[in-house]
């Protein structure tokens, strides 16, 4: 008996639950491959933003987040186009900006939970349903089964229960190690969007004479 | 766009290799290959002269772990499973094997040779039974193994009644069966008889029981056997 044959004696819940593999192995690899394409170098990052700001080139810095491609850069690209409009509209602007990009990264993430969740409870039902088939095939023997009966149905019940949990442990795994890494990226972010938003507010022209203080500190 | 084209990719990605899965699936083939459990139970005739093994007429009890509770179950269960027993070779080789009864009379119990007849006749229509049907009086038996891997017995040697004994009583012996089929290491399991003792172990000693296959694994398989003594 090949796995492929032991996998058939699960029944149609062994569908449903291999579905759910699909889709979660899915999301994992989407997001494995957006987080892997969202990761800058950030200090390289800031330190060049800051040239730019400071520079006053804000076309430059702008072309600089277009290039680098990461949420970070975008959220600080929107915050360079409010530059000039008050602080406030550049904050703001960040802030919305990093919203969106902490939720299109974070898309499908509940999609993985789900999965984690339902596979382990698909399998249950599984084996719910098969034991009632074992069972009422016992009832049918009018109690002259024998034993390799009730182990034949009982086994096989089993089977979606292994199933969902194989399915179901992996997709809890990554679901936490992206929501880590998600969390990771969020404080990233906010560190970037204070430092942009302070170098911005320091090469303004009310502050210009802290400017030398900082660079000092720096 | 961008993310689209990625979930496309990952979804891709993702059927794909549920699709190599599901081959490699199809390639790993699981052989549910009875290894010989450790411990296994043989009742041979009537044990406790309670009516089981013996009584049906030929049957030998496999039991893991739990011999002696279920060892009674077992034999009520038993018309139902004999017929998918499967024993050729002890067909063949037990009339040549057998010491008949003829030869050892006071081996054999009136009412137990009167059962055997009774259960022949039920049981005639599997041919698995042992060789009760054949000789009048003889030590019918049949393997209950189950329902799972064999040990086929090719051959034995009923222990013959030492003169001078007049009791009744069980012999348990514990004995190894070695891969290649032969008896190892017998040892008592109970205090009774020595003479009965001997006679059981030296007959013990005979057996012939099916060798491993190749692809199973080459283990020792330890085995319990109860040989009910019973005068005429």
């Amino acid at each position: 008996m090949n796995l492929f044959e032991i996998f058939l004696k699960g029944g149609v819940i062994m569908w449903a639950i291999l579905f759910c593999s699909v889709i979660a192995l899915a999301v994992a690899i989407d997001r494995f491959l957006i987080l892997r394409k969202a990761k800058i170098n950030l200090p390289a990052f800031l330190v060049r933003i800051r040239g730019f700001i400071k520079n006053k080139d804000m076309s430059g810095a702008a072309s600089y987040c277009l290039r680098e491609k990461s949420p970070i850069a975008n959220m600080v690209r929107k915050g360079l186009k409010k530059f000039g409009m008050g602080h406030e509209r550049v904050k703001e602007a960040i802030e919305n900006a990093g919203r969106q990009e902490v939720s299109k990264l974070e898309k499908g993430l509940s999609i993985l939970a789900t999965v984690a969740g339902v596979a382990p409870l698909l399998g249950f039902l599984g084996t719910v349903t098969g034991m009632i088939q074992a069972f009422m095939r016992i009832e049918d023997l009018a109690g002259a089964a024998n034993p390799s009966d009730l182990a034949g149905g009982i086994w096989e019940a089993l089977l979606t229960t292994a199933f969902g949990l194989i399915v179901g442990i992996p997709s809890y795994a990554f679901y936490n190690y992206f929501i880590s890494s998600i969390k990771k990226f969020v404080s990233d972010m906010e560190t970037v969007a204070n430092d942009v938003v302070d170098t911005m507010q320091d090469s303004s022209p009310e502050a210009v004479d802290l400017d030398d203080e900082i660079e000092v500190e720096m | 766009m961008s993310s689209k084209k990625s979930s496309g990719i990952s979804y891709t990605i993702s059927v794909v290799l549920h699709g190599i899965a599901i081959l490699l699936f199809l390639l790993i083939n699981l052989s549910f290959d009875y290894i010989p459990s450790e411990y296994v139970e043989l009742s041979f005739g009537i044990a406790d002269q309670s009516g089981s093994s013996g009584a049906q007429g030929n049957k030998i009890n496999i039991i893991k772990e739990t011999p002696k509770q279920s060892e009674k179950e077992q034999s009520k269960e038993k018309s139902p499973e004999v017929k998918e027993v499967d024993l050729p070779v002890a067909i063949n080789t037990e009339d040549e094997n057998v010491i008949k009864p003829a030869n050892n009379e006071k081996e054999i119990a009136e009412e137990r040779t009167e059962l055997n007849k009774e259960t022949s006749v039920s049981n005639s229509k599997s041919n698995e039974e042992g060789n009760n049907s054949n000789v009048e009086g003889n030590f019918g038996f049949d393997i209950d193994w189950g329902g799972k891997g064999t040990r086929k017995i090719y051959s034995f040697i009923l222990p013959q009644y030492p003169e001078g004994v007049k009791k009744e009583v069980n012999i348990k012996l514990q004995f190894t069966i070695l891969p290649d089929g032969t008896v190892g290491t017998i040892i008592p399991k109970m205090k009774a008889d020595t003479h009965l003792e001997n006679a059981a172990i030296n007959s013990l000693r005979q057996w012939r029981f099916e060798a491993l296959s190749s692809h199973q694994k080459q283990v020792e398989q330890t085995a319990v056997i109860v040989f009910p003594y019973r005068l005429q």
